[in-house]
C-alpha cells in the first residue's frame, strides 16, 4: 500500500455541527427478514422496528438500526446518531450508501470504470490475533509522529530482521493465493474474502483493514485505478489489467507487497505497461545498499518508464515498514525529489513505483481513497519489501518457487 | 474532503478580476514572536488597494509541527476578513501543512488563476523550520505552487530584549536566522527622532547589527506598522532565483565565520581548484543535515544546519552548481557561473545554524571532493 507522497495524515473527529434529536422521531415497523436484534447492547429482543434515518440513509449498519422498543431506541439515540453523521474518518467510507451514491453522481469519472456496490460493514478479525492500533478506531497513533522531513528512521536488530522475513513470506503466500483466485468474472470482493480468511489463517491481521478507516482487507486496482482501489461487486472482465496490493501485520510487524496481473486476454499494450512497472522497481531495487540516498532511487524508476514511453505517479511513494506500517523514510519514484534520508543496514521499506500508461497525474474518487489515472489511461504497479543489508539488499517478499508466473514467463 | 474549501473559494472569486493566466503561485512564510506584526502586515496586504488575489492562511502551528486550527480567508478587499473559510472538516491536524499544499494545489487544478499569491502566518512560538520545508515541494512534482520567501517580523523596540533572553533568542534568533526578508518594524516607536524620520540612522545600523549577529544574511527593511511595498516581500523567489541564491554565497565568499552569540553563526566553508562529485556531495551533504547527533564528540552541542547555500564546483561540469537547504530538505541546481569566471575554481559553502564547526563542515565535505582531479574542467 502506498503513502501519500506528501506524507500527510488527516484530521479525525467529527467536526459536524449537524444535530439531532431523537424526540419526535420515532422507529418505524419495518420488515425484518433476517430476525435482527435490538441494537441496545445487552438486550437480546427480536427487534422488528427500524430507526427511520437508518431507512432514509440507507445506513450499511444494517444490525446497528433495529430496536425492539421506543424506549430501548430513545435510550441508544445519543450513540446511535452517530451512525447518521457519516463516519468519523474523512478517508473512511460513509456508512450512508445514499450520500456515497450522491457523491458518485456528481463526480466526473477519468475513464471508463465505475464504482460499484461495496459490500459492508468491514469483516472482523478474531481477538486471539495481535490487532494494530488503528484497528479500533482507524487512527494509526503511533506512525502519525513521522512527516516527510523526519529523519528519524528505524534500523531493525537480528529480532525484528527475523520478524519481518516471517510476516513478509506470509504476505507473499496471501498474494500468491488473491492471484491464482483472480479470474474473469470473480469479484474483488470474492479476492477479498479469500485474502482476509488467509491472514486469519496465518495468525496475521490485513493491515489496510481499518487503516484510516479502509473498508477492507486488501486494495485491488483495475485498469486505471493507481492504486487503493477498495475491493467490490464488480466482476473482473477479459482484458482488465488488475493489481492486488497485501500487507499483513503479524506478531508486531507488517510485511507490504504488490503485483499486477492479466485477466484474459490482456492487450499487448497493457502487458508492457505492466512489464515496465516490474522492471523499473527492480530497476532501483538493484541499487539499494548502505550508503545510497533514498532520494536516489526514483531516478532509476523514471528512467525505465520513460524509455517505455510511460509516467511515473507521484503523488504515492514507498515508505518505511516494520512496527509501523507507514513510516519514515518516504521513496518517491520520481526523479528531483528531496527525500530525506540515506540506506543503513537494518533499514525496511517498501519500493512500489506506479506506471502510468498516459500522463502521470492523478485524481481520486469522492471515497477519498480510489486513486486514479487523471487521463483514464491505465495504470500497473509492482511492489516488494526491502531490507538493506551490510552488502547491499534483502527483498523480504520474494516469490517463491512454486507461485504463480508473470504473462512474461507463460509467454517465454 | 475539500469540496467544501473549494466551493467557498470559487464563490469569492466571482467578485474577483478575473485573470486566467496559468502562472505559477508563490508562497510567502511569515513568521515573528508574537507582538511583533505579524498580524497587522497580513490585515495591510488584505485591505491594501492591490489588484492580486491573496490567499491568508493562518496558522497555529504547535511545537511539534502539528496544526491544531487553521483558518483561511480569500483576501479581496477591506472584508476580506469576513469571509472565512474552514479548510475541510473545520480543522485539519496532524502533519496537515502537508495536507494544506494538497488543497491549495487541488484548488489550482480546479480552477485556475485562482488565486495569485498564498501567504501563511506562522504561529509565533513555532520552529519554522519544518513549516518552510513542508512549502519546499519536490521540483518532480511539478507544482503550480512554489515557496517564495520567508519574510521575519521582528519588533526593533523589543529587539536586543528578546536577544538576551535564551528562550525568545532560540526562537526568534531561528526565525530571523533563516528568513529571506526581515521587516524590521515599529521604527516609530524609536526614541531617536532621525530614525522615525529618515529610516537609517545609526540607532537603525545598531539594530540591524545586532540582528545579522544572529545569522541573518536577509535583506532588512525597517518599517513603521508593517508599511511595506508589496514588491518587497512577493516575488523574490528565495529558493529559485539563482541572482538572490548567488548574491548571498558571493557576498560572503571571504571565508570568515561569523558568529555574534556563542551559539548561532553564519560559517562560510570554501575550497579552491577542488571539484566535488555530485553523487558523493549529496551523500556527506544529507549526513551533515540527518545526522547531527553523530558529531557532537566532543560534547560542544549538536550542531544544527538551518539554512545552507551553496556555490560548487562539480566533477564534469562546465558551470557551477547551487546547492540549499532549508531544515532536513537540500537540493542542487545549475547555476549560469562558467567554472573559469575565477582562477581558482572556488567552491563556497554558507552554512546559517547553531554550534557550527567549521574544522567539522570542511573535513566532511572534503569526503565529496572527486579524487581524480585531472578531468576537472577548470
Amino acid at each position: 500500500m502506498a503513502l501519500s507522497s506528501n506524507s500527510t495524515f488527516h484530521c479525525v473527529g467529527r467536526c459536524g455541527t449537524e444535530r439531532e434529536d431523537a424526540n419526535g422521531t420515532s422507529v418505524r415497523p419495518e420488515n425484518n427478514p433476517a430476525n435482527m436484534k435490538c441494537a441496545t447492547s445487552n438486550c437480546e429482543k427480536e427487534a422488528s422496528l427500524r430507526c427511520p434515518t437508518c431507512v432514509k440513509l440507507e445506513i450499511d449498519l444494517v444490525e446497528q438500526s433495529y430496536f425492539c422498543t421506543q424506549d430501548c431506541f430513545r435510550a441508544a439515540w445519543p450513540t446511535h446518531k452517530q451512525l447518521h453523521k457519516g463516519s468519523a474518518l474523512p478517508r473512511g467510507m460513509d456508512p450512508s450508501a445514499k450520500r456515497r451514491r450522491a457523491a458518485f453522481d456528481r463526480f466526473n469519472y477519468t475513464g471508463d470504470l465505475r464504482v460499484a456496490d461495496l459490500v459492508l460493514p468491514m469483516r472482523t478479525v478474531p481477538a486471539s490475533i495481535p490487532h494494530p492500533d488503528y484497528a479500533v478506531d482507524g487512527v494509526p497513533t503511533a506512525e502519525e509522529r513521522f512527516n516527510r522531513t523526519s529523519t528519524k528512521f528505524v534500523t531493525l536488530d537480528e529480532q525484528g530482521i527475523a520478524a519481518m522475513r516471517k510476516v513478509c513470506r506470509l504476505a507473499r503466500e496471501v498474494l500468491d493465493m488473491a492471484v491464482r483466485a483472480a479470474k474473469v468474472g470473480v469479484t474483488t470482493e470474492q479476492i477479498d474474502h479469500i485474502v482476509h480468511q488467509a491472514c486469519i489463517d496465518r495468525q496475521s491481521y490485513p493491515s489496510p483493514l481499518n487503516y484510516y478507516g479502509f473498508p477492507k482487507a486488501c486494495c485491488t486496482s483495475v485498469n486505471e485505478v493507481i492504486c487503493h482501489g477498495i475491493p467490490d461487486k464488480r466482476p473482473l472482465q477479459d482484458g482488465d489489467i488488475l493489481n492486488i496490493d497485501i500487507t499483513l501485520y503479524h506478531e508486531g510487524y507488517h510485511g507490504d507487497l504488490n503485483e499486477t496481473i492479466c485477466i484474459g486476454n490482456v492487450s499487448q499494450q497493457d502487458k508492457n505497461l505492466i512489464r515496465t512497472a516490474h522492471d523499473s522497481m527492480w530497476a532501483a531495487i538493484k541499487r539499494v545498499k548502505p550508503g545510497v540516498l533514498f532520494r536516489e532511487l526514483g531516478a532509476y524508476i523514471e528512467k525505465v518508464a520513460r524509455a517505455n514511453g510511460h509516467s511515473v505517479v507521484r503523488s504515492y511513494c514507498g515508505h518505511g515498514i516494520g512496527e509501523q506500517f507507514h513510516t519514515a523514510p518516504n521513496v518517491p519514484h520520481y526523479r528531483k525529489n528531496r527525500a530525506v534520508g540515506m540506506c543503513k543496514p537494518g533499514m525496511c521499506f517498501t519500493i512500489e513505483p506506479m506506471i502510468n500508461g498516459g500522463n502521470w497525474r492523478d485524481d481520486i474518487w469522492p471515497d477519498n481513497w480510489t486513486a486514479v489515472t487523471a487521463d483514464g489511461h491505465n495504470s500497473a504497479q509492482f511492489e516488494h519489501t526491502i531490507l538493506v543489508t551490510k552488502e547491499g539488499f534483502e527483498v523480504l517478499t520474494a516469490r517463491l518457487p512454486d507461485g504463480p508466473k508473470f504473462w512474461w514467463e507463460e509467454e517465454g | 474532503m475539500n469540496n467544501d474549501l473549494t466551493t467557498e473559494v470559487v464563490v469569492a472569486n466571482n467578485q474577483a478580476p478575473s485573470g486566467t493566466s496559468a502562472k505559477r503561485v508563490g508562497i510567502t512564510l511569515v513568521t515573528g514572536l508574537l507582538g511583533a506584526g505579524k498580524s497587522t502586515l497580513i490585515r495591510r496586504i488584505l485591505t491594501e488597494n492591490h489588484t492580486l488575489r491573496i490567499v491568508v492562511i493562518e496558522n497555529e502551528f504547535a511545537d511539534n509541527a502539528a496544526v491544531e486550527e487553521a483558518i483561511v480567508t480569500q483576501g479581496v478587499g477591506i472584508d476580506a476578513l469576513e469571509g472565512f473559510i474552514e479548510l475541510p472538516n473545520g480543522c485539519i491536524c496532524c502533519a496537515a501543512q502537508d495536507d494544506l499544499t494538497d488543497a491549495l494545489q487541488r484548488l489550482l487544478d480546479k480552477k485556475r488563476g485562482a488565486f495569485d499569491h498564498v501567504l501563511i502566518e506562522a504561529s509565533g512560538v513555532a520552529d519554522p523550520g519544518p513549516v518552510i520545508s513542508s512549502f519546499w515541494v519536490d521540483e518532480g512534482q511539478d507544482s503550480d505552487l512554489y515557496l517564495d520567501a520567508v519574510v521575519a517580523v521582528v519588533d526593533c523596540v523589543n529587539l536586543q530584549r528578546m536577544v538576551d533572553d535564551d528562550g525568545t533568542r532560540s526562537v526568534a534568533g531561528k526565525q530571523m536566522a533563516i528568513a529571506d526578508v526581515v521587516l524590521l518594524n515599529k521604527i516609530d516607536l524609536l526614541q531617536d527622532e532621525a530614525t522615525r524620520n529618515e529610516g537609517h540612522s545609526e540607532e537603525i545600523k545598531e539594530l540591524i547589527r545586532v540582528i545579522r549577529e544572529q545569522g541573518c544574511k536577509a535583506q532588512i527593511v525597517p518599517t513603521s506598522r508593517c508599511n511595506v511595498e508589496l514588491h518587497k516581500l512577493f516575488n523574490i523567489h528565495a529558493y529559485e532565483s539563482e541572482a538572490t541564491l548567488r548574491d548571498v554565497i558571493e557576498s560572503d565568499g571571504d571565508g570568515q565565520s561569523h558568529a555574534g552569540h556563542e551559539s548561532m553563526s553564519t560559517t562560510t566553508v570554501t575550497f579552491e581548484k577542488r571539484s566535488f562529485d555530485a553523487v558523493k556531495l549529496d551523500r556527506v551533504v544529507g549526513s551533515l543535515l540527518w545526522e547531527s547527533e553523530r558529531n557532537d564528540e566532543e560534547g560542544e552541542g549538536v550542531m544544527e544546519i538551518w539554512r545552507m547555500k551553496a556555490l560548487v564546483v562539480i566533477a564534469d561540469e562546465a558551470k557551477k552548481w547551487i546547492y540549499q537547504s532549508v531544515h532536513t530538505l537540500f537540493d542542487s541546481t545549475e547555476s549560469s557561473v562558467e567554472n573559469a569566471t575565477d582562477d581558482v575554481a572556488r567552491s563556497t559553502f554558507i552554512f546559517i545554524g547553531r554550534q557550527l564547526r567549521a574544522p567539522y563542515l570542511r573535513e566532511t565535505l572534503q569526503q565529496a571532493v572527486e579524487i581524480n582531479r585531472g578531468r576537472t574542467k577548470i
